[in-house]
């Protein structure tokens, strides 16, 4: 990975870090009937376990930028990851 | 020389072949140490070759075999090949047969019972050799000098069965019982021409054993899918208070109507040389039409196991361990002093390379977080300073010495032998473990830290079990060398390189193939084992070591494992075998040296669905051919790259279908 890259995936991590909290207040408050938001949840815990195993489980997401991270989380390690198209990710960071 | 020929042996006396989709194969290991490259070229293999062929499919790995002639003292003169002067021709006689749909239900160890069968309903009353109907068997087989083409061995199964009735706690595809506590009446359609292998000659007219592509299907309507009914269905147990081996903690390993495509049996061979006189691995043949009878001391045995997705990583006890524990006088260092490099570091080497497969030994887990023995872990034994203590026989390391042998498990009983609390053997019920020798309190601090032959220790208290051995111990003879480095009692010598069959001296050619095929193997615990079942830990299993004994028929002893296989080896994913099916795998930063792991057995199956950790049973006969292997990462110099002292693995060769959901309507 060269370098420049390494910064994007860090600036991208941060982003994705900072975003959390906030849509996982977001989430917390949400109708019941807010079945879009549920179905894109449970597409993306899906594509997590596909991606990383079916002991990951997701803690929380967001999208940014056409990406949409989430915070991933198996025994005590806790990876921040992202993906473009829901099916290959990328741990952004450890 | 063909004068002071007085036998011939067939080696290894017990070979290993393993499963593959693929239709391209490479031969598995000649010689103790030796990762073999799978061919081709471009791959991560140890000469660049690749595991997978051009269609992502898994080679199998062939298992080849030789024949040696021997004076009348015993000693190797030559090996026989059409390489040889001395001969004229040779004739291998192959008969493997998969008896798993007949066998004895698999129920633990400990728990034997040589009234619970599989496939319970059909040719009930019967021992499992009589129940023909559920016989793989392709018969005898041969193939000669001068026969170009592969020999294919197929035989059916499930045959002449109409209608049964099933247990309705089972799970069943597209069909879900009203009434899960009836009976569900289905019917069989017998399975024809399954390959269990196929045999094929080099250009020297040795045998290769080429196992099958691994297949398995249920014959029943409707059909029996992998699970595990007792975890949901009056759970810890099952109904029926647990007794029904077909619905109770070990149904996966009992599945009825279903078949896979290992198999087991004997090998022999007939050597006619240039100057008329025939040679055979069985007696009381003349010329090559004679059938003979088996010499179990000159023929060689075969079992067909899973893939082995680690292959550079060996476990902490192997079948050839065990061979050396049943026959110690075997052991060509019997008597000798214990050398560090041969005898110690390699057990610690096995214990650091956990930690690239096994959570546990990752330190990634809460209860071994800090205090793991993987890379860079605090007890990551091939740290420099660790090393640097262990290899020095003062009295200034003897505490380390001693505190790492301290924390070695024995095997429960006063000799420590694993055996001993397994008596009588099968088909009889063991009754020496409910001795006051065998019981023992579980001490789950001590190492190896991986399940044992009375299955998990969570799962034994769950229900009420006290089973000696719940946790894999060292064999008395590992543990002897131990002690002896312990005390100071050991020499250091020099790291051990591993030397190609062909750069051997003759005499040391036949013991070199009978180990390097066990070598790799996993020889605990066994629950029921992946290759070999615990049926290889007693001696009267054997003619002598390294050979099968005679009352064993073809298919006999592989018939102990899973039925099928896949349901079994899913459910392996923690601290059972990591070096054969790892639990996790790791990328590697090499820039900044660190690394992040995925579970093994991840992706879509067949449907779409992300592969379970709990319930990956049935995905596992889809996915199996697509998982990763786990290799060493090459440097710029093409030597393995290593970090803190241990080499670096990460997963490579994992067939990309499978990090997709398959297309719609395919």
């Amino acid at each position: 990975m060269n370098i420049k890259r390494r910064d994007f995936v860090k600036g991208c991590a941060a982003a994705g870090v900072l975003l959390l909290p906030g849509v996982s207040s977001a989430m917390k408050g949400r109708s019941p009937n807010d079945a879009s938001a549920q179905q894109t949840g449970s597409h993306i815990e899906k594509s997590i376990k596909a991606g990383f195993g079916g002991g990951f489980s997701v803690r929380s997401h967001t999208q940014s930028n056409g990406l949409t991270y989430a915070r991933i989380e198996h025994f005590d390690t806790r990876y921040v990851v992202s993906s473009a198209d829901l099916l290959d990710w990328k741990i952004v960071s450890a | 020389m063909s004068e002071k020929i007085k036998s011939i042996r067939i080696h290894p006396g017990i070979g290993l072949a393993r499963l593959g989709n693929s239709d391209e194969f490479y031969i598995g290991p000649e010689a103790p140490g030796i990762v073999v490259d799978p061919g081709g070229s471009g791959g991560p293999g140890p000469n660049g070759g690749t595991y997978r062929d051009g269609s992502a499919r898994l080679k199998r790995q062939a298992q080849r075999f030789r024949v040696y002639g021997y004076d009348a003292d015993g000693k190797v003169v030559a090996e026989l090949s059409s390489d040889s002067d001395l001969v004229k021709s040779i004739q291998w006689r192959v008969h493997v047969r998969n008896m798993k749909a007949a066998n004895y239900a698999f129920q633990g160890a400990y728990l034997f019972d040589p009234d619970k069968l599989r496939n319970p309903s059909i040719q009930p009353g019967k021992k499992p050799s009589e129940r023909d109907k559920l016989i793989i068997d392709p018969g005898v087989h041969t193939i000669a000098s001068g026969q170009k083409g592969p020999v294919v061995m197929k035989g059916d199964v499930f045959t002449g069965i109409e209608k049964g009735t099933l247990p309705g706690e089972l799970r069943f595809e597209g069909f879900t019982p009203k009434d899960r506590s009836k009976e569900v009446e289905v019917t069989y359609k017998a399975a024809k021409d399954i390959e269990l292998g196929q045999l094929r000659l080099d250009d020297k007219d040795r045998l290769l054993f080429i196992p099958a592509p691994g297949e398995g299907e249920c014959v029943t309507t409707p059909k029996v899918e992998l699970s595990n009914p007792s975890e949901t269905i009056s759970p810890p147990n099952g109904p029926e208070n647990g007794t029904n081996p077909l619905t109770n903690q070990f149904a996966y390993f009992n599945i009825p109507g279903w078949w896979d495509d290992t198999c087991g049996g004997e090998i022999d061979a007939t050597v006619m040389l240039k100057d008329g006189t025939v040679l055979s691995t069985r007696d009381n043949v003349k010329s090559a039409s004679d059938e003979g009878t088996r010499n179990p001391k000159a023929g060689a045995w075969i079992v067909t196991a899973p893939p082995k997705y680690a292959p550079h990583m060996y476990h902490v006890v192997s079948i050839l361990d065990r061979v050396y524990e049943a026959f110690p006088e075997s052991y060509p260092y019997t008597g000798k002093k214990t050398n560090f490099y041969r005898d110690i570091y390699p057990t610690f080497e096995k214990a650091v390379h956990y930690g690239w497969v096994s959570a546990q030994a990752a330190g990634v887990t809460p209860e071994t977080k800090n205090i793991a023995h993987g890379p860079g872990q605090p007890g990551d034994l091939l740290a420099p300073e660790f090393l640097k203590a262990m290899a020095d026989p003062s009295e200034q390391s003897k505490p380390i010495r001693q505190m790492i042998y301290n924390l070695m498990r024995h095997a429960t009983g006063k000799r420590g032998r694993l055996v001993d609390s397994l008596q009588p053997p099968p088909p009889q019920r063991p009754t020496s473990w409910k001795n006051e020798e065998f019981k023992e309190t579980v001490e789950d601090f001590k190492m190896p830290k991986l399940w044992g032959t009375a299955g998990k220790p969570a799962q034994n208290k769950e229900l009420g079990n006290h089973y000696p051995n719940q946790y894999l111990s060292l064999t008395d003879w590992q543990l002897k060398h131990l002690k002896n480095w312990s005390d100071g009692d050991f020499e250091v010598g020099a790291p051990q390189q591993p030397v190609a069959l062909e750069k051997l001296p003759l005499a040391e050619q036949p013991h070199a193939l009978d180990s390097s095929a066990l070598e790799p193997t996993i020889g605990g615990g066994f629950h029921p084992g992946i290759e070999f079942p615990y049926l290889i830990i007693y001696r009267e299993f054997f003619a002598e070591a390294f050979r099968v004994g005679k009352d064993n028929e073809p298919g006999s002893i592989a018939a102990f494992m899973s039925s099928p296989w896949q349901g079994d080896f899913w459910s392996c994913n923690i601290a059972w075998w990591p070096t054969q099916r790892p639990d996790i795998v790791f990328e590697y930063d090499q820039k900044n040296q660190t690394r992040t792991y995925k579970e093994w057995f991840r992706g879509y199956d067949s449907e779409g669905e992300p592969l379970s950790s709990t319930d990956g049973y049935h995905q596992m006969v889809y996915a199996w051919p697509k998982l990763g292997m786990v290799l060493p990462v090459k440097g710029a110099e093409g030597n393995f790259l290593r970090d803190k002292g241990s080499t670096v693995f990460v997963e490579e060769e994992r067939d990309p279908t499978l990090n997709r959901p398959p297309a719609k309507g395919k």
